[in-house]
């Protein structure tokens, strides 16, 4: 059995790139289970060697390959490709066919982060993150 | 009231033809330079050229709640994103959509978008009435495909003539229901014994479809597939 404590995470992470790599390979050194998807092979090189978890080669717009990773028991889902649109169709499915609680997407497009909250989307934003960032250097009233 | 058409090439022209004539307002969004040039020379409609994921696009369209919006890209994540956003941000109420992997359209019937269609379920269900033959036909499905009815004839030189029922090994996952014998409905039971020209109608899941098909219509000294 999975041990469901709440120092012992099941995250799956969707896109190894350098976020994603980086990031399921903290949780996996702290003791969390990380399962990591990806649709290109080579993007599992980018998982460091703390990496202990697993690693599922293809693509999470396909509803059997989220099955595989058992998203609906998933604590977190990080939703992290490089396309929005992609990301949508991925946060959707796991919250409309696998009822995960808490799903977080990468978001590029401003536009859509409304999108993404109407559907009780968790959003990170690299562009409106360094947007404010910079703007903190900014005086005035850019916003 | 106007028909905004996204996406898709020969599907996007022919459908966009055929609505401007009968004197519809039409919008056609392409994502195709070279497309949007041709379907400026040959259709009656504004063209524009654009990425209509993209909400900055789909607000050049002026788009009102009453407006259609037709979706027909080959990427479901794009008519999940079009959608969605013509739907949650524009409030549009009519929205009908292609969609290409089969497991999306249940996902789309649960964010709202009831008007989906799938060519591939549409040519899945033509090559499998080609497969199994005249004598299964899969008159209605439930659910998205989960339970089908199905209706077979037994052939002249099908095995389970002149057997009962309970004793042809069909699978658990499927009942008949029915046998309509010369005109008139049988309500079968175990012992009901099988006749030549027998339309049986059952209800299944889909994966022992095949394994029905076999059993009722398989001839008398043929091998097990």
């Amino acid at each position: 059995m999975r041990n469901k404590s709440k120092d012992n995470l099941y995250l799956v992470i969707i896109g190894c790139g350098k976020v994603g790599a980086n990031v399921a390979s903290r949780a996996s050194s702290i003791g969390h289970n990380v399962v990591v998807i990806d649709k290109d092979e080579k993007a599992f090189e980018n998982l460091t060697v703390e990496f202990t978890g697993f690693t599922i080669f293809g693509d999470a717009t396909e509803k059997d390959v989220l099955m595989e990773a058992k998203i609906d028991r998933a604590d977190y889902v990080f939703v992290l490709t490089e396309d929005d649109n992609t990301n949508f169709l991925i946060s959707m499915a796991c919250k409309y066919y696998f009822a995960v609680k808490k799903v977080i997407a990468r978001v590029y497009e401003p536009d859509n982060i409304q999108l993404f909250r109407e559907y009780d989307v968790e959003v990170i934003s690299p562009t409106v993150l360094a947007i404010d960032k910079l703007s903190d250097f900014v005086v005035g009233d850019y916003k | 009231m106007k028909v905004v058409i996204i996406g898709g090439e020969r599907i996007a022209y022919f459908l966009a033809k055929s609505i401007s004539s009968k004197g519809y307002r039409i919008y056609v969004v392409n994502k195709d330079a070279q497309l949007c040039e041709d379907f400026a020379r040959d259709l009656k409609a504004v063209i524009v050229h654009g990425d209509a994921s993209k909400r900055s696009v789909l607000e050049q369209l002026d788009i009102e709640e009453e407006d259609i919006i037709v979706v027909l890209t080959n990427k479901d994540k794009e008519n999940l994103i079009i959608t969605q956003l013509a739907k949650k941000i524009f409030g549009v109420k009519n929205i009908v959509t292609l969609i290409n992997n089969p497991d999306n359209i249940e996902l789309f019937n649960k964010l709202g978008i009831s008007a989906a269609v799938s060519t591939t379920t549409m040519m899945q269900r033509a090559v499998e009435n080609l497969l199994f033959g005249k004598e299964l036909e899969e008159f209605l499905s439930l659910e998205e495909g989960k339970l089908a009815f199905l209706k077979i004839e037994i052939p002249e030189n099908s095995k389970v003539i002149a057997k009962k029922l309970k004793d042809i090994g069909l699978p658990h996952d499927c009942v008949v229901g029915g046998i309509l014998r010369k005109g008139e409905v049988i309500i079968p039971h175990g012992d009901t014994i099988l006749d030549i020209g027998d339309i049986l109608f059952i209800i299944a899941v889909p994966t022992v479809q095949t394994e029905i098909a076999n059993l009722l219509t398989g001839e008398k000294d043929a091998k097990k597939i």
